[in-house]
């Protein structure tokens, strides 16, 4: 997680305007679910790869690492489509006999969990471009632009940020046990962690009185009202995703035709 | 006469699990001051500086600023901190956004600043503390000496008129401590009245003309470094001890070494002392 943070504070697409980043996402995500064909999700994903790839310059190695966690879920979970039932054992590969019916795949399911497979995988690397190239700041300005309540924008800020200081104490707490002899044996185990846990949420509750201090000490009433940074809206990047948007658009139209 | 910028007269406090943590404390911060509140852990400083811009309100006594009385409504309290600006000794409990930008920005759009006039602000204070090329960083991945900048910063854009700084350079190695302190003094000579705390007896000696040692919630002793560090009893009461510099100047001055009436402030003073 911090090193996609990380990446997407790097990213050359970092200071683009974070509506046109996300609309691009989002435009995406809506045709793959909405239009449902493979040339679709073969578009996009391989668009979306190669944006990630070459235009945000992540590495592909990097990607690729990020692309397989998901893959393993829908490896697992198209497995689960594919293998399909009948009474008699015609068109199923391997057909076996078990619970007083065939079991196997068949074109269909085999098509199915393909189809799937592609689907989840072309959302997914959106998802990716998104999270690659955008921080989680710029989103809370989208949300703030949808007019999303405060609570809700405020609260994804401070959760955000607390990740961090969350994951260093835990981090901290842990290797201080472990000089300490801890985490030895299986009772051990459970001990050290319960204390780590224990410690944990009263050290933030601690820090987060600490923070709220910090916060009235500079006139804090109510709701995090900030400057948002100055983002750069072009409307070439605009124009960028209109065109994205509309040759997906032609694909399914014309391109359709043609696998057909 | 033009009355202290900030008063507190027989403060007491008491925290609810009954440690008595300031004691009928009475201090007087004059206007454009460097000054330091000098005490070891648990003497009371950071309570007292909360009580500086009204985050807490004392069991007894009273704040003044500008000789008014410090009134604990949400305007008088909104117009007080934005004269009063504490920098936490913890920079990672003051800065709550992951955006330094709009770390920076917070105060200001709390007091009702327009957005131009935030940007404008924001951009001066980054300019003046040299940190404009943080602005899009993430404040989760700077280091201390960095965020300590920024919190700084995030204090000082509100144009405050009293910087108090919680331990200034707890935390930060010899040159970001230095490079901290040198923007402090720079800020008071723009008319700013600095104010920290410390446990650190040289900086304290070297830094400040005002110094107020505490211990239990109590003024022992003010007044010049040099007046302060000559009471070695109080020092030692207050489990604090001399800064080296004058302690080397009293043995060579012992000795016969020195003769200059007034004892060196800096190590650039000793040395010139030295070769004279």
């Amino acid at each position: 997680m911090i090193r996609i943070d990380q990446a997407a504070y790097s990213s050359p697409w970092y200071s683009f305007h974070p509506a046109v980043k996300l609309g691009l996402v989002a435009a995406s995500l809506l045709l793959v679910l909405a239009l449902d064909t493979e040339i679709i999700s073969i578009s996009v994903l391989l668009s979306m790869s190669l944006l990630v790839i070459l235009a945000a310059r992540v590495s592909w190695r990097f990607y690729l690492n990020l692309m397989l966690i998901p893959l393993c879920f829908l490896v697992a979970g198209c497995a689960a489509v594919a293998v399909t039932n009948s009474i008699q054992p015609h068109g199923l590969w391997p057909a076996v006999y078990a619970g007083g019916l065939w079991w196997g795949i068949s074109d269909g399911s085999w098509h199915q969990a393909q189809a799937l497979m592609l689907r989840c995988l072309a959302c997914v690397s959106a998802m990716y471009l998104l999270a690659l190239t955008t921080p989680v700041v710029q989103l809370v300005y989208v949300m703030r632009m949808l007019k999303i309540p405060d609570v809700i924008t405020d609260l994804t800020g401070l959760i955000y940020i607390n990740i961090f200081t969350f994951l260093q104490t835990a981090q901290d707490i842990y290797i201080a046990q472990q000089s300490r002899c801890g985490y030895r044996g299986f009772k051990g185990q459970f001990s050290s962690l319960s204390a780590l846990v224990s410690n944990l949420f009263l050290k933030n509750l601690h820090r987060t009185s600490a923070c709220y201090d910090g916060l009235l000490a500079r006139g804090f009433n109510g709701s995090l009202e900030v400057l948002e940074e100055p983002y750069i809206f072009k409307p070439v990047h605009l124009a960028a995703v209109s065109i994205f948007i509309s040759s997906l658009l032609m694909i399914y139209f014309y391109g359709g035709r043609y696998a057909a | 006469m033009q009355p202290d910028l900030l008063t507190v007269r027989d403060l007491y406090y008491r925290y609810q699990d009954g440690t008595n943590a300031l004691n009928g404390l009475n201090i007087s911060v004059p206007v454009n001051c460097r000054a330091a509140i000098l005490g070891a852990n648990g003497a009371g400083k950071s309570t007292l500086f909360l009580h500086f811009n009204g985050l807490l309100r004392p069991l007894a006594g009273s704040v003044y600023y500008r000789g008014r009385e410090v009134q604990y409504n949400k305007k008088a309290l909104m117009n007080l901190r934005q004269r009063v600006g504490i920098v936490f000794q913890n920079p990672d409990h003051q800065l709550f956004s992951a955006s330094v930008w709009q770390d920076i920005s917070f105060g200001l759009m709390n007091q009702g600043c327009g957005k131009a006039e935030a940007r404008m602000r924001v951009e001066a204070v980054g300019e003046q503390l040299g940190i404009s090329e943080l602005f899009f960083r993430p404040t989760h991945f700077l280091s201390v000496g960095q965020k300590k900048m920024v919190s700084l910063a995030g204090v000082l854009a509100m144009e405050p008129e009293l910087i108090i700084c919680d331990e200034p350079t707890a935390g930060l190695d010899p040159e970001n401590a230095q490079l901290f302190m040198h923007v402090l003094n720079q800020l008071q000579q723009q008319g700013k009245t600095i104010v920290i705390s410390t446990h650190d007896v040289n900086l304290a000696y070297q830094w400040a003309d005002l110094v107020w040692l505490l211990h239990r919630g109590q003024v022992l002793a003010e007044g010049s470094p040099l007046e302060v560090f000559d009471q070695d009893e109080l020092l030692k009461q207050a489990h604090l001890e001399t800064p080296w510099l004058l302690e080397i100047w009293r043995v060579m001055e012992a000795q016969g070494l020195v003769s200059a009436d007034m004892p060196p402030r800096s190590k650039a003073q000793l040395r010139q002392a030295l070769h004279e």
